[in-house]
């Protein structure tokens, strides 16, 4: 599993790198959505979790959801275009599982692609690490301890 | 290389378009389609509630509807706040990387640039923590705040006039104060034009504070007209989603927070366990609308409970807050200890869930 500057990064999972989410397939056209500890980094410690509803339509590079960490919010957007099919309930009770565990009990929500081609622009196995690097670098990341 | 930060005033429009030229400019910025930006904007009377603050704790819907004054959900964070003519407001959309990397230092360098600004037009201002200006006590300036990605967006107001009077009619305030809400509220705000004897020029405030920002982090000024790409993007967000009354009314709770309001005013306390065991707590947060004396009341009980058992930090708590020294108004130690001991259970429901 590649970890770059203190984040770590899956390398079963998809990862869409500017906007600092992962997908991960569930073998039933459903996909899984998180943040990743970069997202995380950026957020700090998040105290509101709030998605959009069951059954809304979202599109690549909207808004699917929002964190908010004292008094500053942020936006989680999509990778690609879909349906949101679930949302994990735990997080949007207990926000804050996220900065302990966000690929596991910090799920955000299930989404079905609308297209085949849904991975198109994500990144995944060997091409984690490079992708991340040159974001980190392109944007003065210091890392995820900072 | 020189860095150029692009100074661009939209003046006065309606307070639901104004929140969608602040998404705009975040999104158009996130995505790396514009530059560094501080954008002055002034509102109509209106009310402005926070990105996932419950609207009915905060506002007097009634009150609004009656004087015609629209209500908007703002994009970043914290509570609500009146605005009107006599308000100054800006957005600083700023890269992360030409700001202090973190954000909490970022918007404190922020602020302590805008408190210099101002302190040249005379007033004595000094940053106060985390996101406020105030003038011997009395707040002048507050701030929230929007992220996503590269980009960092600091929205903040400066009271040129206050109308305490119009203000206290329509935001819910802590009831201790409801008797003397319009005295409450000028204990703790103030405008300029109060403290400089004359109402201030808007241009010469917009002039100081972005000379300043532009001082503290080695900017080159550019004034500029809002571009096509944002005034189109802004419009195309006012329509699908900010002047939407659903936007609006229905944001969706965080259920997790504790409110205590009614009798001893509203309290919200954030809690999080520790997650080997969840009877300790790993860490707190308290905010409402209620203040302390000293201010680092409330900041060194959130660091004393760390750790603690629930029971144990509620009677610490309560202790804390019965001590002498310690003053609250708009709200009493029992209020805050209930919140925290309402948050924690709710957290430990959620996780045997």
């Amino acid at each position: 599993m590649p970890i770059i500057r203190g984040c770590n990064f899956p390398d079963d999972l998809l990862y869409d790198v500017p906007h600092h989410a992962w997908y991960k397939p569930l073998g039933d056209g459903t996909v899984r959505a998180g943040m990743t500890p970069v997202a995380i980094a950026l957020a700090r410690e998040v105290l509101v979790f709030t998605p959009r509803r069951v059954g809304t339509d979202f599109e690549k590079n909207r808004s699917f959801a929002t964190v908010e960490s004292a008094k500053w919010v942020g936006a989680v957007r999509a990778g690609f275009d879909g349906v949101i099919v679930a949302l994990n309930e735990r997080l949007i009770a207990r926000p804050m599982i996220v900065n302990a565990d966000c690929y596991g009990e910090g799920w955000m929500m299930i989404v079905r692609p609308a297209a085949s081609d849904w991975q198109d622009g994500l990144v995944t196995g060997a091409a984690i690490g490079p992708a991340y690097e040159a974001w980190m670098d392109s944007e003065g990341f210091a890392g995820c301890a900072a | 290389m020189t860095r150029v930060l692009r100074v661009i005033d939209t003046g006065l429009r309606p307070a639901r378009w104004n929140v969608a030229m602040t998404a705009a400019l975040a999104e158009l910025h996130g995505e790396g389609r514009i530059a560094n930006a501080l954008r002055f904007h002034r509102y109509p009377e209106s009310v402005l509630v926070g990105r996932h603050q419950a609207l009915a704790d905060a506002v007097e819907v009634g009150a609004c509807r009656a004087f015609g004054i629209e209500i908007a959900r703002r994009m970043s964070g914290g509570g609500a706040v009146y605005m009107a003519p006599g308000a100054l407001a800006w957005d600083f959309v700023v890269c992360r990387r030409d700001v202090p990397a973190h954000r909490d230092a970022a918007n404190a360098a922020i602020c302590e640039a805008i408190a210099a600004g101002l302190a040249r037009l005379g007033l004595p201002a000094r940053y106060r923590p985390p996101g406020e200006i105030e003038v011997e006590g009395r707040k002048i300036y507050g701030s929230s705040g929007y992220f996503e990605g590269r980009t960092l967006l600091h929205q903040g107001t400066v009271l040129l006039e206050a109308d305490i009077g119009r203000m206290a009619e329509v935001l819910k305030l802590p009831p201790d104060e409801s008797a003397h809400k319009k005295r409450g509220l000028a204990r703790r705000l103030v405008g300029i034009s109060e403290l400089l004897g004359r109402v201030p020029d808007p241009g010469a405030i917009e002039t100081a504070v972005a000379t300043a920002i532009a001082g503290a982090f080695g900017f080159i000024l550019q004034t500029d007209a809002p571009q096509a790409q944002e005034v189109l993007l802004a419009d195309v967000l006012f329509a699908r989603e900010m002047s939407q009354d659903s936007f609006v009314f229905d944001a969706t709770l965080p259920r997790a927070v504790r409110t205590v309001a009614g009798r001893d005013g509203v309290v919200s306390a954030y809690v999080r366990l520790h997650p080997g065991d969840e009877c300790l707590i790993e860490q707190i947060w308290l905010t409402g609308q209620f203040e302390a004396s000293p201010a680092r009341a409330i900041a060194d009980l959130e660091v004393s409970l760390r750790g603690l058992p629930v029971r144990q930090a509620a009677q610490r708590a309560f202790a804390a807050l019965s001590d002498a020294s310690v003053r609250l108004r708009g709200t009493t130690g029992g209020s805050i200890v209930a919140a925290i001991v309402n948050a924690a259970e709710k957290q430990q429901q959620a996780g045997l869930s």
